[in-house]
């Protein structure tokens, strides 16, 4: 078809109705990334490189359980992640993207000892903090030259994680959690996994501290 | 399967009429359709008798569901007075996704949903809520064709702009263009105000407007009182030819930009 479109005139309030388009439909944050974890391939391939929406379909078995998050109801996914030389499992429910973490943003890290920097994007200010350094303060034990390589975001936040590796997508049954009773002074600590041991985040008790980082 | 979607940012200019009677013909030549109702005004699954408030599942799902699966979707798909027309109802409740949006992709949901369904349906065909949102864009975002009735009426010509631009922007947001297809409805031949538009709309948008035009007629308000498609309900009304025709050059304009 030709394209005779008439002269448009995408003016100020256009701009702020394109921003919301552009985030409506943005690709690059798209759950395909998480998915099919398309940027941490290097190692092995993805067992599936398919979207979340087109996975088959498993046995839903439902949790009741008070304690555990809403995600955790039933079998979940999770990532494992390492930052600050720990490792950590983290929902991928809770999450909208992993991406590779911008060159410039990751200097940000190795220029600075703060747990959070503030970029300035396109899309308006992007707070990033540093998983590592946000959850492990003094214990923080990642030499200075860990490069953090990955970025997490969450789904309708301008906030995201940077974090050093990703290294592999599991499937969680939530009786092979031990759920925390009493989050107590670490909120974002959901459990533990029972076979690796591995910390599981729930990310959205971080903001807290990132409020209180950046005030 | 293609995936057809009827949008325009103004009310009542024929949306739900378009895609229940081009549906339903498609239906009866044997094409296995599913029409989605994304109103929350759900006028689409009341025509077929569904009460949208005492739907347990609906087109809501498709945002709020974590993990689809096809048999989930199937799941949320009823029947229709026509067979081989399967319709994926709406509710009430549909219109909370505007309100909890704000999240990178989102757009993208009905898009991927019905990527599921591929092996299942001929032609998904979607109808959208006259307001520029969430759900509208979803549509918008999903579709292989894009169809916008216009009402030849006087104030047709700023709306159709608007639509045009919000169609430019929704282009530029996904990096692609959309194939769209002005479809002038409810021509009245007798008022000036039906004649005039429609020669406006067609020296404004000569190639992108249909060059022929759904006329009024009363038999589409018949037909849906009946719960029937207009074609099951009276397949040689006018109204009935002038979609056969529609469908007939959307075929042809397909081809075309298959051999392109
Ligand atoms: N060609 C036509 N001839 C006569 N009546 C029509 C025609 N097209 C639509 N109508 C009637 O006009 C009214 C509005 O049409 P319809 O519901 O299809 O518009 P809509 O764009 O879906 O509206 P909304 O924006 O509210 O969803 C309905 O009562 C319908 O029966
Ligand atoms: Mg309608």
């Amino acid at each position: 078809m030709s394209n005779e479109k008439p002269e448009l005139d995408i003016e100020k309030p256009g701009a702020v109705l394109q921003g919301y388009l552009d985030d409506l439909l943005t690709v690059s944050t798209s759950l395909n990334m998480v998915a099919g974890l398309d940027y941490v391939a290097e190692r092995e391939p993805p067992a599936s490189a398919t979207a979340v929406v087109l996975e088959p379909e498993r046995e839903v078995r439902r949790y009741q359980d008070a304690n555990r998050p809403h995600w955790a109801q039933q079998q979940f996914d999770a990532i494992i992640i390492c930052s600050g030389g720990h490792h950590f499992a983290v929902p991928l429910q809770e999450l909208a993207s992993l991406s590779l973490l911008d060159e410039f943003e990751s200097q940000l890290f190795t220029e600075t000892t703060s747990a959070l920097v503030v970029s300035e994007r396109a899309t308006g200010r992007f707070r990033i903090a540093h998983l590592g350094r946000l959850l492990l303060l003094e214990d923080y034990q990642g030499a200075i030259d860990e490069r953090q390589a990955y970025l997490l975001s969450l789904n309708g936040e301008n906030w995201g994680l940077a974090v050093a590796s990703v290294s592999d997508r599991l499937s969680i049954d939530p009786d092979a959690v031990h759920w925390r009773m009493d989050r107590g002074k670490n909120p974002w600590l959901a459990g533990t996994l029972f076979e690796s041991q591995y910390p599981l985040l729930d990310l959205r008790q971080l903001q807290p501290m990132l409020k209180r980082l950046s005030s | 399967m293609q995936v057809w979607t009827v949008a325009n940012q103004k009310g009542g200019v024929g949306k739900t009429t378009t895609t229940v009677t081009l549906g339903g013909i498609l239906a009866d030549r044997g094409n296995r359709v599913l029409l989605l109702d994304l109103d929350p005004q759900s006028s689409l699954s009341c025509y077929f008798g569904y009460d949208p408030d005492s739907l347990q599942r609906s087109s809501l799902n498709l945002f709020t569901e974590e993990r689809l699966s096809s048999r989930y979707l199937q799941s949320l798909i009823v029947s229709t007075s026509s067979p081989n027309l399967d319709l994926l109802p709406s509710s009430m409740s549909l219109a909370t996704v505007e309100r909890s949006v704000n999240s990178n992709g989102m757009g993208l949901k009905v898009s991927r949903a019905l990527t599921l369904l591929r092996p299942h349906y001929d032609f998904v065909l979607i109808d959208s809520p006259p307001v520029l949102g969430a759900l509208m864009i979803n549509a918008m975002a999903a579709c292989d064709q894009l169809l916008v009735p216009v009402q030849t009426e006087y104030l047709a010509m700023k709306g159709t702009e608007r639509m045009i631009r919000t169609i430019a922007m929704v282009e530029k947001s996904l990096g692609t263009t959309l194939h769209y297809t002005l479809v002038p409805t409810l021509y009245d031949r007798r008022t000036q105000a039906s004649v005039g538009t429609l020669r406006q709309l067609r020296q404004a948008y000569p190639t992108r407007i249909w060059p022929s035009m759904i006329p009024i007629d009363t038999r589409f308000r018949d037909a849906s009182k009946a719960g029937q498609t207009p074609s099951r309900y009276n397949a040689s009304s006018r109204g009935v030819r002038a979609y056969q025709s529609l469908l007939k050059s959307l075929a042809l304009q397909n081809d075309q930009r298959l051999m392109a």
